[in-house]
């Protein structure tokens, strides 16, 4: 294998870590506001 | 006209839009990777680590159209003053903020093969820096203030102004680079790009433009759910009369 | 022009208050002059190096003058509740950002003709064409301070933090800094020509940020 083949992979998975990770911060942070948005109107009641 | 517009991007930016975006954008990348790392042959003189160009140039373009978009509904929202843009605008700056950061990286590792160093001051990357310093900046002014309106046009100043500054940054650091010929700027392949290291390279660009288009419908209903969970919390805890 | 007097207006209030309390030369001047000697411990003490570095160290030390001038340019105007005296005032908005932005200016020139003597003669900087040294510290101070006078406003929220004000203002006056140090460059070795596409450059960059700035101002300002 060419020795300079680890940058490109390093590189292809660089990428899918910050496109996959982002998108999986995004969903996180959906859930939280969701419960957080549920749990002060349960609450209010 | 403006009606099924409207309906179009309604449809786009709801729960059933997103999940196609999601879907789509999955399958995009996944082709583009089999024709970037499989089909496309490797460079003539740089060898397999050309390869880096079909996610390197995707990211920078997506970076640039980013950041346009931050530029455009920054001047929505300083003309009509609707939250809508102001959320726009956020939304793709962050975005557009990995994007910068991602096509530095994938840069850094091309040029270190290439170069024999991870950085040469090359024009196009070290305005892609500049540019990156410049919208953190965006996004640490919107810290700022806890007034939402100000808060929006003060950073629609910043994304207006910061884009504006952007030609300027890349013909100063060009200029200020053609004093020493020596490093190589980022080869595209040639004078004579091959067929299917063009195709790989625009659906590369095609593929990133969809993950963008889904980050952003994703993005700004992140946004809206925030914004709802800080008015829960802001709403009167008395019950109103029905 | 109701715009330019009232721009000479606030430009004039601006420079009465800072001659009166000496501020910039007071602590500007000994700021830059501390940097630079500063600079020429880092890099010395080999003359070719600190010859050869003199116009960057020099504009580096506007550039950090540039950013507390600014930034103290609306701390008077906070500190006793000026500012929303300025906003009540009839005057147009846009006055305000152009007066300031004189008034940065022109502090920051007597800066340079003070810190230029300095380098001279610290770091041995030549002076091979005069004309086009001047007009680049003309040109560059205008294009510091337009940036700095323009989000000026935003260094004296209550709630900023202290570094977002020059973590703004630097990268996006990086045309001037590297235009700057290029002609003084080019100036210092009596290079005119080749000088002149650099301060052509800062002049875009001047026109350019005064007639944004002008254009978006006001939304930085209503409250």
């Amino acid at each position: 294998m060419e020795p300079n083949m680890g940058y490109v992979i390093a590189g292809y998975l660089v990428t899918v870590a910050a496109l996959g990770g982002y998108t999986l911060r995004l969903f996180m942070r959906a859930r939280a506001a969701k419960r957080r948005a549920e749990v002060i109107a349960g609450r209010r009641g | 006209m403006a009606a099924t517009a409207e309906r179009a991007l309604g449809r786009a930016t709801s729960r059933s839009g997103e999940r196609v975006l999601g879907v789509s954008a999955f399958i995009a990348l996944g082709v583009s990777a089999v024709l970037s790392l499989v089909v496309a042959p490797p460079d003539a003189v740089q060898g397999e680590v050309q390869r880096l160009m079909y996610v390197h140039v995707p990211a920078a373009w997506l970076a640039y159209l980013s950041f346009f978009v931050v530029f455009v509904s920054s001047i929505a929202y300083l003309r009509t003053r609707r939250t809508r843009w102001d959320r726009l605008a956020e939304a793709s700056a962050e975005i557009g903020v990995l994007f910068t950061a991602l096509a530095i990286a994938l840069g850094m590792l091309w040029g270190k093969p290439v170069w024999g160093t991870w950085w040469t001051w090359d024009p196009r990357l070290t305005t892609t820096a500049v540019l990156l310093l410049i919208y953190i900046g965006y996004l640490s002014i919107r810290r700022i203030s806890d007034n939402p309106a100000r808060r929006a046009r003060w950073a629609a100043v910043v994304g207006i102004v910061g884009f504006i500054d952007v030609p300027i940054v890349h013909l100063s650091v060009v200029w200020w680079r053609s004093i020493h010929q020596g490093s190589t700027v980022f080869r595209l392949g040639g004078p004579d790009i091959e067929g299917t290291m063009l195709l790989a390279l625009l659906v590369g660009v095609a593929a990133f433009t969809v993950t963008y288009a889904y980050l952003l419908t994703l993005r700004l209903r992140v946004g809206r759910l925030e914004e709802r969970a800080i008015r829960e919390a802001l709403a009167p805890t008395v019950e109103t009369p029905a | 022009m109701t715009l330019v007097r009232h721009t000479a207006v606030i430009a004039r209030k601006d420079l009465a208050i800072e001659i009166r309390g000496r501020h910039a030369l007071g602590t500007l001047l000994p700021f830059a002059a501390t940097l630079l000697v500063a600079f020429g411990f880092a890099f010395g003490p080999g003359r070719e190096i600190l010859a050869r570095v003199a116009p960057g160290l020099l504009w580096m030390a506007v550039l950090f003058s540039a950013v507390i001038a600014s930034r103290r340019a609306y701390q008077s105007e906070t500190e006793d509740g000026a500012l929303e005296g300025l906003l009540l005032a009839p005057i147009d908005k846009a006055a305000i950002f152009l007066g300031k932005a004189t008034a940065v200016t022109a502090e920051l020139l007597a800066l340079v003709i003070a810190v230029l003597g300095l380098v001279i003669v610290l770091f041995e900087m030549p002076v091979g064409s005069p004309v086009p040294l001047v007009a680049a510290f003309v040109l560059g101070s205008v294009g510091l301070a337009v940036v700095g006078s323009l989000f000026g406003v935003v260094a004296e929220s209550a709630r900023t933090r202290e570094a977002i004000f020059p973590m703004l203002v630097l990268p996006l006056v990086t045309p001037v800094l590297i235009a700057g140090v290029r002609a003084t460059d080019l100036a210092a070795a009596g290079r005119t020509d080749d000088a002149l596409a650099w301060l052509g450059l800062l002049a875009a960059f001047d026109i350019v940020f005064v007639s944004v700035g002008i254009l978006v101002f006001g939304s930085l300002m209503e409250d």
